[in-house]
């Protein structure tokens, strides 16, 4: 912790109030804002290319020559509800431990076998949770077991400084003055388009703004997930009857 | 000084003519670049592509399961956990088969409580109100419970899969609990490939596959006479389909199903006609049909479904031959996750062998054997009011044309029915469900017999 250390003053108010700036730390009295917008290019998603839904970019922070963060120790949630993960992608802290809610009144799972993390929370009926700490960096692709059509991703980071864009592309982040790599995270986007974003920026005591990020998705392929077996899904149960050997 | 401006002016302007040439020559350099890059993503695309094709790693950014490239494995105490997990998730017990491919169980256990009015002729589920009255009834049974089991595999040549199914209940032999007898319900063994299936199997006809949703009517479908034509026969078909929007990345789906096949019918001798002719009834005859399905699916659960569909048989009585004819439609209206709007209808001759109202034809006095003209449909409003409570409101009818019948036979029957479903677990489900069901005889007037019902059913 750093202490201003220019504190001068005629009143007695106004010394008061130095006083209280000085017991806080200096990466809140500096925080600056870094702030600017994405857009996605050469999208077949028709909400992107015709509603220009731009949001669900993570942008990250990481301070240059400095230690990374990992010791979160909070919990956030991902929920598992109308067979779907809210919100689809989440980015944490490393340490963060995601708690999984099944508001569905039927039986889920989550479990990611590839990528990151592998973790299988097993299968859990309504109304509970399970919860899973992620403490590497890494991105964790996360499936239902018995869902195939649910997926979500987990970006595990290895600093505090992240966002998830808006519907209009715009994000904004509050940091330290200082040095840092600015990291750019779509899922739609191929990894050599992703590494071309990464630039190096520094970010001085009156903010930054950021010049137009511009992802493309052109080589973005829909290719099935495998079951955590790492076998073909069986057919799903079919949800149109109301019990087995009905009729639609 | 203005000559000096002048010559400072003239001796520069080569510069910024040059200058001029640089910026037009960098932009020309700027837009080959940009339209380089557009054809590097294109052959990218095109490479990922193949590659899928091929069956080889697809280097893309999609939701698939392979990992980034520079990721690291994960540990091996990490992996050793997840696996000691999933396998205490597997140890328990499992259906063995001597062929070593796995099967598995599932169905449903119900218990129906149930009163019927005065002319619900004694039975559990009436079809159709009787013509004379008797006493009310109320009484319970398992009689509906269905036993299923369901298998997948092996795979086909060609890169197709055989999988089916075989359901059974105890709705065979008598209402009296001890005399219940085990019996098939449906069965399907599909032979798939990607785009076409063969089947083999007993369910519904063809060209009438949707039913309304009931707990209280499973041992004989629901509407019963009353526009459901449900009789569940053996039958050979393939279907054929036809995406219009494959690997579309908003979920749109399109796309026809073709399906044609034949399918035995279940004659029926009506009641009504003489008696000593009943003998010279062949009780299955082979029907040919066939059903075009169109859909339209869209994110967020909205779905529309059309299929106009035909059938054709000849029933064989008395020497003589009756042509069964129909045209149906049925369909399938969701506008909203939670809302669904069903239903079919058809139009014809001799329905009593998809399971109409039995008496597909009528014997006159000359000898001569006439087809009964029928028409008939129901439809089903289905609302879910909240995750584990849903309402089913359907009705349905028949009506065969009076110039076609004898007295005493059903000119129409009309089933109107309401329930209202709560899941007390994912898989346990209360239902309380009301009927009336009119039907109108020749001569005789119309009968009425209101129906009540509470099932439970644990799904299994």
């Amino acid at each position: 912790m750093i202490w201003p250390l220019h504190i001068c003053s005629r009143s007695l108010g106004a010394a008061a109030a130095l006083a209280l700036l000085a017991l806080l730390p200096a990466s809140v009295l500096w925080a600056a804002t870094v702030a600017g917008a994405v857009e996605l290019r050469e999208s077949r998603i028709d909400s992107v290319a015709r509603g220009k839904d731009y949001s669900g970019v993570v942008i990250s922070l990481h301070a240059v020559n400095q230690p990374a963060a990992s010791n979160a120790a909070k919990h956030v949630t991902m929920l598992q509800k109308d067979k779907m993960f809210t919100p689809h992608i989440l980015p944490i802290l490393a340490g963060t431990t995601i708690d999984f809610p099944n508001a569905d009144p039927i039986f889920h799972n989550a479990f990611s076998s590839y990528s990151g993390q592998i973790f299988d929370v097993g299968l859990y009926p309504p109304g509970t949770s399970r919860s899973v700490r992620f403490q590497r960096p890494g991105i964790v692709r996360v499936f239902c077991n018995i869902h195939p059509a649910m997926s979500a991703i987990i970006l595990v980071l290895a600093t505090p400084h992240f966002t998830v864009t808006a519907r209009d592309g715009s994000f904004h982040l509050d940091v330290p003055a200082g040095s840092y790599d600015l990291r750019v995270f779509h899922e739609r986007a191929t990894e050599q388009t992703l590494d071309s974003l990464s630039r190096r920026i520094i970010v001085g005591t009156d903010g930054l703004r950021v010049p137009p990020i511009s992802v493309s998705e052109a080589g973005y392929l829909i290719t099935p997930h495998k079951n955590k077996y790492g076998k073909d899904y069986d057919p799903p149960p079919d949800d149109k009857t109301l019990y087995p050997g009905g009729h639609p | 000084m203005r000559i000096l401006f002048v010559a400072a002016f003239i001796s520069a302007s080569p510069i910024l003519r040059a200058q001029s040439n640089t910026d037009s020559a960098l932009q020309a350099v700027i837009e080959r670049l940009d339209r380089l890059e557009k054809q590097n993503r294109e052959l990218l695309t095109e490479v990922q592509e193949l590659r899928r094709q091929l069956g080889g790693p697809a280097q893309s950014a999609s939701a698939d399961a392979s990992p980034p490239a520079g990721s690291s494995p994960p540990p091996p105490a990490e992996r050793l956990d997840v696996q000691e997990s999933r396998t205490e998730e597997l140890a328990q017990t499992k259906v063995g088969t001597s062929q070593r491919m796995p099967v598995s169980l599932t169905g449903m256990v119900l218990f129906n409580a149930f009163h019927n009015g005065g002319f619900g002729g004694g039975t559990e589920v009436p079809a159709s109100a009787q013509l004379a009255k008797s006493s009310d009834a109320s009484g319970a049974t398992f009689r509906q419970t269905v036993i299923g089991l369901t298998f997948n595999g092996p795979d086909l040549p060609g890169g197709g899969k055989a999988s089916g199914n075989a359901y059974f209940d105890f709705w065979g032999g008598s209402a009296a609990p001890s005399n219940n007898l085990f019996r098939v319900r449906t069965a399907t063994l599909d032979l798939a490939w990607k785009n076409t299936t063969i089947s083999a199997g007993q369910d519904k006809p063809i060209v009438s596959p949707r039913e309304p949703t009931s707990l209280a009517e499973v041992g004989l479908a629901p509407l019963v006479g009353a526009g459901n034509l449900w009789d569940w026969q053996p039958q050979l078909r393939i279907e054929q389909r036809y995406s219009f929007r494959n690997s579309d990345p908003n979920g749109n789906e399109t796309g026809l199903k073709l399906q044609a096949g034949i399918f035995e019918t279940s004659e029926v001798y009506s009641s009504t006609a003489p008696a000593a002719l009943s003998g010279t009834l062949e009780k299955q005859r082979p029907a040919y049909e066939a059903r075009l399905l169109f859909y339209r699916g869209i994110p967020g659960k909205r779905r529309v479904e059309i299929a106009p569909g035909v059938h054709a048989s000849t029933t064989h009585v008395a020497g003589q031959s009756v042509d069964s004819r129909l045209g149906t439609l049925d369909w399938l209206i969701q506008p909203a996750n939670r809302i669904s709007l069903t239903g079919a209808f058809f139009q014809g001759t001799d329905d009593s062998g998809l399971g109409g109202l039995r008496q597909g034809f009528t014997l006159l006095s000359s000898g001569a054997a006439i087809p009964v003209h029928a028409a008939g449909g129901w439809s089903q409003l289905a609302v879910t009011l909240a995750p584990r409570l849903s309402l089913h409101i359907f009705g349905g009818e028949e009506s065969d044309r009076p110039s076609d019948l004898t007295p005493n036979s059903v000119r129409r029957n009309l089933v109107y029915a309401a329930n209202a479903m709560y899941k007390l677990a994912p898989n346990v489900i209360a239902a309380l469900e009301t009927s009336q069901t009119r039907t109108d005889y020749i001569l005789s007037g119309t009968r009425i017999n209101n129906h009540y019902d509470l099932a439970l059913a644990y799904l299994f």
